[in-house]
């Protein structure tokens, strides 16, 4: 009974997932016509040649959303089941502090002067980041007993990145480090398809390849040692969580910044929702949820004419949710 | 025995006078009448026969702000709580590097002792002064570090109106600071009128005047009549937005004096933000595309074209009428400022082939 209504809950979603992409392909601030809209995404030739690029960006623009929102959001689950703790993300344990970091070496540290600032390797030192600070993380968690802690040594973690950063600040020039501080405000505009070809298929693979991991995950929920009593190879698996995590996390915020609160805020959403304790419908909410509201933060955004930085409607939006789930948490202890 | 010495320190270090009031030591510099034609900026009152007096405006509804400052021809005037400038300058702070276009047309680039910013310096004869060291640095990205610049301790120290907040600080530490806000002109010849400004507190009346009836001469000679068929647009975005000269900004005034007709000249105002999708559409069959901006120096239209894919259907791009300003590779934000009417040239001429630009580029 609880599984159908999971089943309707996700379906109707992925409606208005649907529904809400195309509102988001059709308006901006250039008014096209809904048959011209029709015609250029057929591949048609559109009436005015700007129209059919405005389409393809305002495109690409949605599929970034859609993709980042789900990444972060299943990224964020993955880090809550893995280190136990539902206030575990990205943003909170220093993660994508730690690709920001990455990225900052290669953009400030003048790199990208040596022809190495190509999006290729910006994703490895971002990626390379990200392992950085989740090995620390997974190392300093076998010293900790309570779950608070390990944020707060996320949160240090991310502080020391922060630091090396502005430490970087002082030898960029002044163009660069507008670039960086406008980047760390986040965005999805500006993504070309050329990048969103190979962005795609990465981060599906790296979704889909998580539902592989449905059992150890259900199984790491209920403890490690558990998971080790019903089979589950606890060291490869974490290496599989591991790499995926951080994957997912380095290709998103090379790309469209730092984003804050989707990854930490959604799986508690989706929590609320769903009283399944079984991956296989926790996982699809998480990026259903998590590609709706990153869709609906950047129509925000959109819709009050691109004023307002991605990580201000992101955070005005997850961090209400983050206190209720403290409240929340508090309530239960 | 701790507490007696520290209590002696604190008795001491209250004893400390921490003004540094300038001995005035009158120069009599002639007096002469300067004329203000163009700029709204500022002024200066030359009605008494001891003393001229320069006052900075705001001359913009954005912002509010004022300052003074006198400069003293006879020894009987008696200053008060006034800002004066009693003697011949010895030494010059400056905020921006801008202001190095005036002293260098005034000759007076060995005045400057501390500089915010050194790494937008592309004077050769100053760059050798900060490596021989007699050029300090006094801070960077628009902050001042106060103890740098104590150390020089600047006769004048040139600022910009947002520094104004903080100007009550470098007073009470014996810095005299002015108030510069050239940028905020609206036209090229308005921003070039505050040489006069310099002139006046460098005591070089006459050489400033002479070099700005010079430059605005051919400047008017120049200019030519708006061309509505010469439609043109500005820039490159900035993720989604893209930002366009105000159409009564220096640049904007620039560009209509060379004839071309900006097709955002509504942007009256300072709303001058479009959204990447507004000027892409507008774009389209614009026949000129002036870009000023910082990019690599050897950067080509194919460099541009790559940038974004839409670009090659620009009718700009397609007929080769790029016009290009590299702000990294030529002097458009210093000597520029003092050169409007080879800015002007460039404009007018950048398309002819056997042309040698010195500011603005044909794109290729």
């Amino acid at each position: 009974m609880r599984r159908n209504r999971d089943i309707w809950l996700l379906s109707i979603l992925l409606i208005v997932l649907i529904v809400l992409s195309i509102w988001s392909v059709s308006v901006g601030d250039v008014s096209i016509p809904f048959n011209e809209l029709f015609t250029i995404l057929k591949g048609d030739l559109s009436a005015n040649e700007s129209w059919s690029y405005i389409v393809e960006g305002r495109l690409n623009r949605t599929i970034i959303a859609l993709l980042s929102g789900g990444a972060l959001s299943v990224t964020g689950l993955i880090l809550q089941v893995f280190f136990k703790n539902p206030l575990a993300g990205p943003g909170v344990l220093g993660i994508s502090s730690g690709v920001t970091l990455g990225v900052a070496i290669v953009v400030l540290g003048g790199f990208s002067m040596l022809g190495l600032g190509s999006n290729l390797s910006l994703v490895c030192s971002g990626l390379l980041g990200a392992l950085v600070i989740l090995s620390i993380l997974m190392v300093v968690s076998k010293f900790i007993k309570h779950s608070i802690t390990l944020l707060i040594v996320g949160l240090m973690l991310s502080y020391f990145s922060s630091a090396l950063v502005s430490a970087l600040y002082h030898w960029a020039d002044l163009e660069q480090s507008r670039q960086f501080i406008i980047w760390g405000l986040g965005s999805f505009d500006g993504i070309s398809s050329q990048n969103i070809s190979w962005i795609l298929p990465v981060v599906l693979f790296s979704i889909g390849s998580l539902t592989f991991l449905i059992r150890p995950l259900n199984g790491f929920a209920l403890g490690e040692d558990y998971a080790k009593s019903v089979g589950i190879n606890i060291k490869t698996t974490k290496a599989l969580l591991i790499l995926i995590s951080s994957l997912l996390t380095a290709v998103v915020t090379v790309y469209c910044g730092p984003v804050a609160f989707i990854g930490i805020a959604v799986p508690q959403i989706v929590r609320g929702v769903t009283q399944s304790k079984s991956h296989q419908i926790i996982l699809p909410l998480a990026v259903v949820f998590g590609a709706l509201f990153a869709l609906l933060a950047d129509l925000g955004i959109r819709l009050t004419g691109n004023v307002l930085p991605l990580n201000t409607v992101t955070s005005l939006i997850g961090s209400p949710i983050i206190v209720w789930t403290i409240i929340r948490m508090n309530k239960r202890s | 025995m701790k507490m007696i010495q520290l209590l002696l320190i604190l008795f001491f270090t209250s004893c400390i006078n921490h003004s540094n009031v300038d001995e005035v030591v009158v120069v009599k510099t002639s007096k002469f009448k300067s004329e203000i034609q163009f700029a709204k900026g500022f002024d200066i009152d030359d009605s008494n026969i001891e003393f001229s007096l320069i006052k900075i405006n705001s001359n913009h509804s954005k912002y509010n702000f004022s300052d003074s400052i006198y400069i003293i021809h006879s020894d009987e005037f008696d200053g008060g709580n006034k800002k004066v400038l009693a003697k011949k300058l010895n030494n010059l702070a400056i905020q921006s590097t801008t202001y190095l276009s005036y002293l260098s047309v005034l000759n007076k680039m060995s005045l400057v002792s501390g500089v915010s910013g050194l790494q937008y310096v592309n004077s050769i004869y100053l760059n050798e002064k900060i490596n021989e060291g007699s050029v300090s640095e006094i801070g960077n990205n628009g902050s001042i570090q106060m103890e740098s610049l104590l150390k020089i301790d600047p006769d004048l120290f040139l600022i910009y109106p947002f520094e104004l907040d903080n100007q009550d600080k470098y007073n009470s530490k014996g810095i005299k600071t002015l108030l510069i806000s050239e940028y905020l002109e609206s036209t090229p010849l308005a921003r070039l009128e505050w040489l006069k400004l310099f002139g006046m507190i460098l005591d070089e009346n006459e050489l400033a005047n002479a070099y700005f009836d010079r430059v605005t001469l051919n400047y008017n000679a120049q200019k030519l009549a708006l061309d509505t068929t010469k439609k043109m647009f500005f820039n490159l975005p900035f993720k989604e937005n893209w930002n366009m000269p105000n159409s009564n900004s220096i640049t904007a005034n620039l560009v209509r004096d060379a004839g071309f007709d900006y097709i955002f000249s509504d942007t009256i105002n300072d709303n001058t933000i479009r959204s990447k999708e507004i000027v892409w559409e507008n774009a389209m069959s614009c026949e000129y595309w002036i870009i000023i901006t910082s990019r690599p120096e050897n950067y080509t239209l194919q460099d541009l074209k790559n940038e974004e894919p839409i670009y090659s259907e620009f009718s700009s791009v397609k007929n080769n009428k790029v016009i290009f300003c590299n702000t990294s590779t030529t002097d458009y934000f210093t000597m520029g400022v003092v050169e409007p009417d080879i800015m002007l040239r460039d404009l007018i001429h950048c398309m002819d082939s056997n042309y040698s630009s010195k500011y603005f580029r044909l794109l290729k």
